[in-house]
């Protein structure tokens, strides 16, 4: 393999080495964790799995730490619905407003199945995917796109291919998305994990970047 | 040496624990294709019908590559609508790609009304759905559940309501709608007359009005069959207190006194009788009753109803004789919403009268006739339920459709427990607290239940009352029942098909009912696996499959001509087997046997009687939120008389509040200062000011005539609710403005009764009045030219002797 690893670079930080098959696996749990809450995800979060991810993920440490005390005072059963109730406040349906819907298209198109989804569902073609029928899921939803970024990864897509999508398809409107969160969430679960991830993600791309401009030298 | 949790984690992640336990999340998001795949190619163009309104249009979706539908264009096999479509059908994509519309099952944690839902799968929906149900059953019965559907997508589910046993299933058709015509029209002729109206356009030489505002009101069949006989030369007679699209093209506008139509319907028959222009010989050989309606309207003379309708008595004349010149090929349009002062029946009956005076029932130019369309139903083991109604329809309403029944009596039913526990509500595509009035009343009586599920597209403002609420595909996204349209020349079948797949985990109406009737114990309801199988049973009638339909979309059914053949005996529908312009069903039930003018409560000084219609690029409150639509009209206007709004110092286009008689305010409503509305009432197009912000392009914009309707006059005969008996007063800046002197008669207002609310002449007003002046002086100039024909008419009608009119 070309690519044995890469290096999650922070300002006063020692880079961390996240490998190929790490990465697959962080943009699966990025799909897995903004998927609707489910019996599997709370037993992560119960059993701490889900903090040592954001711990390699670089969360601050502040944060896991509320994270953990947070999680304590719930039972499984009521951290799943507290989740799913927020979950759905925030992306599916509330009063006043749904603030957050997951769909790229929002953001840029102010409509579901804008414009903009036209060259993402050519990008999953080009790739030769496409949205599995059994899904109910739009195509630009952030699960999805998530999922298709470890698919690159997995199918050892040229690495900056890999990033121009995640460049251009992701982190295009997870910014917008992230200040929708932070205005109206009411627990901290999401907006957290939406700040680490935009973090992770620039991180990402940045040390393409660094790669890139060390192959040139 | 200790070690920290954070140490640990990071030798955790070290060794790959979490990584090795997250990375056997299974993602099931995409199918791979071999090496080779060019991409799905979706491209098609499917014919379907539109439900973007109620006339259910002829569509054609057209998908892109991408699989989104592009643009809908109408189909033109459609024999009503020729592959013409209106602004709503052609914007229809947008409601299945609009950000706030429900895409999955919720399920309610909160308190009501707060808003606070979890998604749930359909599983868990159906399954509470049922058990609820069964609980009610066990402990009330199955008439405890109350059923409010709308549209051909709540049949399915109907059938579900029925076999469970209850007979409480309302619909605001009725009882807000046409019920009153319907109830007028079948005691008459024996049969209501249903959707479209079968009115031969095609043929007529007049066309009548009465509250009907074609061209606001927009079916795109109707409205072309009225273009062409306008251009063809028919005549046209608007009756309508506004200078509606419709008076703007009428021969003759009469712009009555809000509330007295039937007094001006006595006197048309007055004219009609006592100068000969009725058909004799088609009421001597089909109607009973000839000989007390003519003494009936013995002194309901034109001169009579002039006063009461404050019409010139030489129009009220030279109309009426119109009509009996053009008789039998008068179109007298029997109107589709007509639940106004609580007299509606009456008044229905004593236009269905006119109508017959003229012998244009079954007749050519006329009302023609519909037949019905072979289409099978199913058999089904299940009987209708035999516990009485609660909402009073046969009983309270002797006359209320037993089909559609008495939305407002279900209402009462809940909120009083009487004639018994009503515990549980299934909505479905209705809107109950847009379509029904009192709405105080409504949430009242949710708030005695113990389940309200609602099955919609768009989170409109009921879902946060809702235990339940379940997510149906939009039109373009499912199949529906086989639309039948019985009232047309040539009878048609129409299918609903799905132009692509729901999205999200929406589903459609025939699937969630059949789901339900497995939960309910009712597994035979539905004995057929798909819709294709179903669609071949119900078209075997006319000779057709479903694929053979598909490229379509159409089937119809030749039959003979839709008039009554005379050269026979014709019997009609009713126990006489004759016209019954003398009721003896309406004097068994204690109404009067003949149609009667009740007089209405008049408009306090310094109010305005409210009334309301249609837009022609919105559908009730259903298509606010709807991007293209939005932007062509994303509120409504007050209609205010320019001379009135002068003298209250308004301006046109200025925003104003209303504060109705029992002291509800509106939302801001502009100000459309007209002369095309008469001094004592105001108009607004309905639908507008929603409450719900999660429709983020309809909320708070435009005002709600419905919230302002917190009084209504029951129909005695048909259960329908008058809601054109509110009052509305103009706030500005929180005070009402008044005319000087102007007296308020109603109390709620500043907690006195009869306290003299004085106008006080504010020096910004003075002056603003100057500017409104000067604006004014050009503006009406313009208007009155724009009105001077008409006004030029009413002029000639009073001077002038009989013209001819051609017909």
């Amino acid at each position: 393999m070309i690519w044995q690893g890469i290096c999650i670079i922070q300002l006063n930080k020692l880079p961390k080495v996240i490998d190929m098959n790490e990465r697959e696996i962080i943009y699966k749990t990025f799909a897995k964790l903004f998927n609707y809450p489910d019996d599997e995800l709370i037993e992560w979060i119960k059993s701490g799995v889900i903090a040592e991810f954001l711990e390699l993920i670089e969360m601050e440490e502040a944060k896991i730490e509320e994270r953990n005390q947070w999680n304590k005072l719930n039972s499984k059963s009521d951290l799943l619905e507290v989740l799913q109730v927020e979950y759905t406040h925030l992306f599916i349906s509330s009063f006043p407003t749904i603030p957050a819907p997951l769909y790229k298209s929002f953001y840029e198109d102010n409509e579901i199945m804008g414009s903009s989804i036209e060259s993402l569902i050519d990008t999953y073609e080009k790739y030769g995917f496409e949205v599995s029928k059994t899904s109910n899921e739009l195509p630009d939803n952030l699960v999805l796109q998530f999922e298709f970024a470890s698919l690159l990864i997995k199918d050892n897509v040229p690495l900056d291919e890999q990033y121009s999508f995640i460049s251009e398809f992701i982190l295009s409107w997870t910014e917008k998305l992230e200040e929708k969160i932070i205005e109206n969430a009411n627990l901290d679960f999401y907006k957290d994990l939406l700040v680490t991830i935009n973090k992770f993600l620039n991180n990402d791309i940045a040390t393409n970047n660094t790669k890139l401009s060390r192959a040139e030298l | 040496m200790s070690i920290s949790r954070r140490d640990f984690l990071k030798r955790s992640v070290l060794t790959g624990g979490a990584l090795s336990v997250l990375s056997t999340t299974q993602l099931k998001g995409f199918t791979k294709h071999p090496i080779g795949w060019k991409g799905n190619q979706r491209v098609s163009e499917i014919a379907s019908i539109c439900e973007m309104c109620f006339w259910r249009c002829g569509i054609l979706g057209n998908v892109d590559k991408y699989g989104k539908i592009l643009k809908i264009d109408g189909n033109p096999e459609h024999p009503l609508t020729h592959g013409r479509l209106c602004a709503r059908g052609n914007a229809g994509h947008k409601l299945t790609y609009d950000p706030d519309r429900l895409k999955y099952p919720l399920m309610r944690v909160g308190k009501r009304g707060e808003g606070k839902f979890k998604r749930v799968s359909w599983d868990e929906a159906l399954d509470f759905f049922a058990e609820k149900l069964l609980k009610i059953k066990k402990e009330y019965g199955p008439e405890a559940v109350g059923y409010f559907p709308h549209g051909i997508q709540a049949r399915f589910f109907h059938q579900v309501m029925t076999a469970f046993g209850t007979p409480n299933s309302v619909e605001p058709a009725f009882a807000q709608c046409r019920g009153p015509r319907d109830v007028g029209y079948k005691l008459t002729f024996g049969n209501n007359i249903g959707s479209p109206e079968p009115l031969d356009f095609e043929h007529t030489d007049l066309m009548v009005f009465i509250g009907s505002h074609i061209g606001e009101n927009v079916f795109t069949g109707q409205v072309l069959q009225y273009a062409e006989a306008l251009e063809r030369g028919a005549k046209l007679i608007v009756v309508d207190p506004r200078f509606s699209d419709a008076a703007a093209k009428a021969d003759y506008w009469l712009p009555i006194k809000p509330g007295t139509d039937t007094s001006l319907l006595l006197a048309w028959m007055h004219v009609l009788i006592f100068e000969g222009h009725y058909d004799k010989e088609y009421i001597d050989n089909n109607a009973i009753g000839f000989d007390q309606l003519k003494e009936h309207v013995k002194d309901f003379t034109p001169k009579w109803a002039a006063k009461i309708t404050e019409l010139p008595e030489s129009l009220i004349i030279k109309t009426a004789r119109l009509m009996g010149k053009c008789s039998p090929k008068v179109a007298l349009h029997p109107g589709r919403h007509v639940t106004w002062y609580g007299d509606d029946s009456q008044r229905s009956r004593a236009m269905a009268l006119v109508t017959a005076l003229l012998g244009s029932y079954g007749r050519k130019g006329g009302i023609y006739l519909s037949s019905k369309i072979p289409a099978p139903k199913f058999p089904s083991s299940h009987h209708k339920p035999k516990v009485k109604r609660a909402d009073g329809a046969g009983t309270k309403y002797p006359f209320a459709s037993k089909g559609l029944g008495v939305t407002n009596g279900l209402i009462d039913a809940t909120l009083n427990e009487d004639p018994y526990p009503i515990k549980g509500w299934v909505v479905y595509s209705q809107n109950v607290l847009e379509s029904i009035p009192e709405t105080y009343k409504t949430k009242e009586a949710i708030d005695k239940l113990d389940l309200m599920v609602v099955v919609d597209v768009m989170p409109v403002e009921q879902i946060l009352y809702a235990d339940l609420v379940l997510p149906e595909a939009t039109f373009l996204e499912r199949y529906d029942d086989l639309y039948t349209v019985k009232n047309a020349k040539i009878p048609f079948a129409a299918i609903r098909q799905p132009i692509i797949d729901p999205l999200f985990e929406t589903k459609p109406g025939w699937w969630i009912a059949k789901e339900m009737a497995k939960r309910l114990d009712l597994k035979d309801l539905f004995p057929w696996d798909t819709m294709e199988e179903y669609f071949d049973h119900r078209l075997s009638g006319l000779n057709t499959t479903l694929k053979q339909m598909q490229a379509k979309g159409i089937a119809m059914h030749s039959k003979g001509t839709p008039y009554y053949d005379f050269s026979k005996p014709v019997k009609f529908k009713t126990e006489s087997g004759k016209i019954e312009l003398y009721s003896k069903k309406l004097l068994r039930e204690g109404f009067s046997p003949m149609p009667e003018y009740t007089p209405i409560d008049e408009v306090p000084t310094g109010y305005f009687r409210l009334i309301y219609g249609r837009s022609p690029v919105h559908t009730f409150a259903r298509s606010q939120n709807n991007e293209i639509l939005n932007s062509y009209q994303s509120e409504n206007d007050l209609w205010l008389n320019n001379k009135v709004a002068e003298d209250l110092g308004l301006l046109d286009g200025e925003y104003v509040k209303l504060e109705n008689q029992d002291g509800v305010i509106s939302n801001k409503i502009k100000v459309n200062a007209t002369p095309g509305i008469r001094a004592d009432a105001v108009y607004m197009v309905h639908g507008f000011g929603h409450n719900s912000k999660r429709m983020r392009k309809a909320h708070g914009k435009g005002v709600s005539d419905t919230q302002l309707m917190t009084r209504v006059k029951v129909d005695p005969i048909s259960g329908g609710t008058g809601m054109r008996v509110n009052f509305v007063r103009i706030v500005k800046n929180g005070n009402p403005i008044m005319l000087s002197g102007a007296f308020s008669f109603l109390p709620n207002f500043e907690g006195e009764g009869e306290e003299e609310l004085k106008y006080v002449e504010d020096p910004k007003r003075v002056k603003a009045k100057r500017k409104i002046k000067k604006v004014k002086k050009k503006e009406v100039k313009v208007e009155k030219k724009e009105l001077k024909r008409k006004v030029i008419e009413l002029k000639e009608v009073e001077t002038e002797e009989e013209e001819d009119e051609g017909c």
